[in-house]
């Protein structure tokens, strides 16, 4: 549970619409549950309904569609919150959405980027290209924070 | 962290690389949302194609999804509930016997009802039926391990219930289940 829960946070981000996904994915898992036929583990079929389930609910939210188009990535501020020092957690929340869905398939669940152009139909290059911005934008986060860590260490 | 992360050099990949891996692996939700869970899966039109055989991994689906999801709970994020409850490895035996005194017949009974079935179907059946009674022991252990937490309690007990009910119904109404 909890980890198919992880997956859809980190996915959609709002935590209440997490919590109505992981249960759809479980009630999902139990109607299709004849189809598992035990060639891999359990825990891996109802992680890709889970994904599924919540790919497809983003898919149907136009700013994630937007979000797709790799010319038009807005860059987050993390300077909006210089005080508190945010975990990796909170800034791959505050990916633009197409960004961290890639970067939370590909380097947290481990897809390809031919899975994930096939889930979120879209082309390898652009799956590319968002786990590049992703990855550059929280790097830019992360060295944001070295710095005010060793400025407060001063 | 996936091997994807694999040959990263710069000073920021490998602190990006670690935080990932650093990641928590779970997260809990605020809602109790097995009982929505539960509730949806009762509300389910249990019916398919009446007088088929396909209705078997059906009818064991809906007692496996209950063990192995409840496997996939993180144990240790269970262990901290409800501490006033009490129990002992006395009562979880004295569980254990009376569950077995009241399913061994019903296997029994099963095995011969299903003798005519073909062969897919009864591999199907079988394999099923190992899948959830391993899903059992597991849980069994955990209890053993956990005795004082109510909630690995209340889920084998949910869990008999439903292997129960579901080699009742197999025998009395086979056609008619699901």
């Amino acid at each position: 549970m909890g980890r198919v829960f992880a997956l859809c946070v980190r996915l959609c981000k709002d935590r209440d619409m997490a919590e109505d996904l992981t249960q759809e994915a479980f009630i999902q898992a139990w109607r299709k549950l004849s189809s598992f036929r035990g060639d891999s583990a359990f825990g891996s079929w109802l992680y890709r309904i889970a994904t599924n389930i919540a790919l497809s609910y983003l898919r149907k939210q136009k700013p994630f569609l937007n979000s797709l188009d790799i010319e038009d990535i807005p860059e987050p501020d993390y300077r909006e919150t210089p005080d508190e020092q945010i975990g990796l957690e909170q800034a791959i929340a505050e990916l633009p959405d197409g960004a961290r869905a890639v970067f939370v398939l590909y380097s947290i669940e481990g897809y390809t980027h031919d899975e994930i152009s096939k889930q979120l139909g879209i082309a390898q290059g652009s799956s590319k290209a968002q786990l590049h911005r992703a990855r550059q934008l929280l790097k830019m986060h992360l060295g944001e924070r070295i710095n005010h860590s060793g400025e407060s260490n001063v | 962290m996936t091997d994807h992360d694999k040959g990263v050099t710069e000073p920021l990949d490998l602190v990006l690389a670690r935080e990932i891996k650093n990641l928590d692996p779970e997260m809990r939700p605020e809602r109790n949302l097995w009982a929505g869970i539960e509730r949806q899966i009762q509300d389910y039109p249990q019916r398919q194609k009446r007088g088929s055989l396909n209705w078997i991994p059906y009818g064991v689906a809906a007692s496996l999804i209950l063990a192995a999801s409840a496997l996939l709970l993180n144990v240790a994020q269970l262990t901290g509930a409800q501490p006033s409850f009490v129990s002992t490895d006395q009562s979880i035996d004295m569980m254990q016997a009376e569950y077995v005194q009241v399913r061994n017949p019903m296997v029994q009974k099963f095995t011969e009802t299903n003798k005519s079935l073909d062969e897919k179907t009864l591999n199907d059946l079988y394999r099923n039926l190992e899948i959830l009674e391993q899903a059992r022991r597991d849980i069994e252990a955990q209890v053993r391990q956990n005795p004082e937490n109510r909630r690995l309690v209340e889920m084998l007990m949910h869990i008999h219930e439903q292997e129960l009910s579901l080699l009742k119904q197999d025998f009395s109404r086979p056609g008619q289940f699901m």
